[in-house]
């Protein structure tokens, strides 16, 4: 067998009676038969060890049916707020005067304060 | 459940039994990816953006050929658009993988930041069918109808890129040595 079909045979994977003959005798043909055997040994690792991180999670996009119900449950909500706010009775406006005592409005006299004071003085 | 089963499903619009099959091709779509971009986070990335993409074409697929080899071609071609994408941002200056510990090794085989560095050196052609096979272990079928080439092509192609990333190993194991 000559070399270059020996190389052929060798990069198609293919392991002859030929092949394996010729790689005997043939010192380059070994090396490359050497060199194929431990790149797929390295393929081989690669198979196994190249996996996605754990955390990796492939995320698909929404439903059409559930981005408009989103869409449209943005929009209502607001509204739906503001259509309540409108509605509610507002509170009352009180008015403090019209519900205090005239008379605890009404300034101290003059008597009252010097009355007051007296009975301080007193005490 | 069978798989023409979830497809026929997905394509009604059920996302649960879209998301059975992103849990079985989840893995080999990834690996798809890193033999081509060589960069863990980023392959993630582009897995996630090939299956949103086989969602958003679910319609498209007509079953004339295998479910997983047309999400193949999708990571395929996702994969390349990445690499023009950070090529063309100029991405040579970031760091360009997260190099795993080389791990010692009995048989002298390439470590796996080894084979991440070959592949890198080859053009996408040969690297995306030495992933699908090499990798992969498509059959020759399989490879042609993922990169819709002839059989013929992908034999003399993955022979050359062969010969190639063999001669690239060869080049890293001397330039090693000589050290």
């Amino acid at each position: 067998m000559h070399c270059d079909d020996a190389a052929r045979a060798l990069y198609a994977g293919e392991i002859l009676p030929d092949v394996e003959l010729h790689l005997s005798a043939c010192d380059e043909c070994r090396h490359l038969s050497d060199d194929l055997t431990q790149m797929n040994r390295a393929f081989a690792r690669a198979r196994t060890e190249w996996v996605p991180s754990p955390r990796f999670r492939v995320l698909l996009p929404l439903a059409p049916w559930r981005r408009l119900a989103i869409a449209a449950s943005l929009l209502v909500l607001p509204l739906a707020g503001w259509a309540v706010a409108s509605v509610w009775p507002s509170r009352p406006n009180y008015d403090v005067t019209a519900v205090l005592e005239p008379s605890a409005l009404a300034e101290p006299s003059d008597r009252e304060l010097l009355g007051t004071l007296f009975l301080e003085e007193t005490r | 459940m069978q798989e023409p089963e979830l497809i026929r499903r997905s394509k009604s619009g059920s996302r649960e039994a879209f998301g059975q099959l992103v849990g079985r091709y989840q893995v080999p779509v990834y690996r798809v990816v890193r033999g081509m971009l060589g960069n863990p986070s980023e392959s993630e990335d582009v897995a996630q953006e090939v299956f949103l993409k086989a969602y958003a074409n679910l319609a498209k697929f007509r079953g004339e050929s295998g479910f997983f080899t047309w999400l193949y071609r999708i990571a395929v071609n996702e994969a390349l658009r990445a690499r023009k994408r950070r090529t063309f941002a100029n991405a040579d200056a970031l760091p360009e993988v997260e190099a795993p510990p080389p791990v010692p090794s009995e048989e002298d085989a390439p470590t796996l930041a080894t084979l991440e560095k070959l592949l890198r050196k080859l053009s996408d052609e040969f690297r995306s069918i030495v992933v699908l096979r090499d990798i992969e272990g498509l059959s020759y079928t399989e490879i042609a109808e993922t990169l819709e080439i002839p059989i013929g092509t992908v034999e003399s192609r993955l022979f050359r890129a062969r010969q190639e990333l063999r001669a690239l190993w060869r080049q890293s194991k001397e330039a090693k040595n000589a050290l």
